[in-house]
C-alpha cells in the first residue's frame, strides 16, 4: 500500500469503537490508523499532526451525525503532543443551533478541542 | 528558493509541498499534490507546512527555526476539498500577526481552477529546532 493510501484509510476508518448518545458521541481510535497518521511526522520524533486530530473530529461527527458534512471548523487548539502509542478518545457533544464541539483525550486528559459546523447534506 | 524537502521535517507521507512557487516581501506560494491523492488533512497540513514556511523566510533568522501548529483558529472545507485527484494544489500564504514566539498565517489551497479547496488561519509556535 502506497504511503498515501495508507494514511487515507487510517483517515476514512480511524475507530474501533464509535457510541452514540442523545446530544453526544465518543469512539477510540484504532492503535494502527494512530500509528500511520505521524508516517513522516516526524521521523525520529513522530507525533499526530493536528490536521490529523481534526480529521478525527470529523469523522466522528460524520459517523454519529445522520446525513451530515462539516463545512466549518473554529477554535481548534491543540494543547499536548499525541504520540503514535497513546489511547485517544474522541469525544463530541451538540453545542447551538449547527455546532459541536469535539475534543481528543488521552489518559482523560484534553489534548485537543474544536468547534465543527455541520450542515445537512441532500 | 527555499526548498520544502530540506527545510522541513515532514516527509512523505506527511510532506504535501514539492517546491516553493514564489516569495514576495510578505508572500509565500508553494505548490504540491501532482500524481498523490491526498486527504483533506494533508491539504490542511499543507497549509501549516506553508504557513511555517513563510514564518522562517519572515524571521530570516540565521539559526534553524522550527514551529508548532498551536491552534486554527478557523479552517473552511471547501467544495472539492475531498476529492482531490493528482492535480496540482498551490498554497498561497499571506502573515496576519505576529506576537513574541507566535505567528498567525492565513493560507489557502486552490485546486488547478482556483478553487477554494482549503482556507485556514494557522497559529504557529516557535519551539527549539530539533
Amino acid at each position: 500500500m502506497r504511503p498515501d493510501d495508507r494514511l487515507r484509510s487510517a483517515l476514512d476508518d480511524p475507530f474501533e469503537v464509535v457510541e452514540s448518545a442523545v446530544g453526544g458521541a465518543h469512539a477510540i481510535v484504532r492503535p494502527e490508523a494512530l500509528r500511520a497518521l505521524t508516517d513522516g511526522h516526524f521521523p525520529g520524533n513522530p507525533l499526530v499532526p493536528g490536521s490529523h486530530l481534526l480529521a478525527l473530529f470529523v469523522a466522528l461527527v460524520r459517523a454519529t451525525g445522520h446525513a451530515c458534512s462539516v463545512d466549518r471548523i473554529e477554535r481548534a487548539v491543540f494543547r499536548e503532543v499525541v504520540r503514535p502509542d497513546a489511547r485517544v478518545v474522541v469525544r463530541a457533544s451538540a453545542a447551538a443551533d449547527d455546532w459541536r464541539v469535539v475534543e481528543a483525550l488521552v489518559a482523560d486528559r484534553q489534548v485537543a478541542r474544536a468547534r465543527l459546523h455541520t450542515k445537512v447534506v441532500a | 528558493m527555499i526548498d520544502p524537502s530540506t527545510t522541513l521535517a515532514h516527509r512523505e507521507p506527511a510532506l504535501v509541498l514539492d517546491a516553493v512557487s514564489a516569495l514576495g516581501q510578505t508572500t509565500l506560494s508553494c505548490t504540491g499534490g501532482a500524481g498523490r491523492r491526498l486527504h483533506w488533512a494533508q491539504i490542511l497540513d499543507g497549509c501549516a507546512q506553508t504557513a511555517g514556511l513563510l514564518a522562517r523566510a519572515l524571521l530570516a533568522s540565521p539559526e534553524p527555526v522550527a514551529f508548532v501548529v498551536a491552534s486554527y483558529e478557523s479552517v473552511e472545507l471547501g467544495e472539492g476539498h475531498d476529492a482531490h485527484d493528482g492535480g496540482v494544489i498551490e498554497w498561497r500564504a499571506t502573515p496576519v500577526r505576529r506576537v513574541g514566539d507566535f505567528h498567525q498565517v492565513d493560507v489557502r489551497a486552490l485546486d488547478e481552477g482556483g478553487r477554494a479547496l482549503v482556507v485556514a488561519r494557522v497559529a504557529l509556535a516557535r519551539r527549539p529546532a530539533t
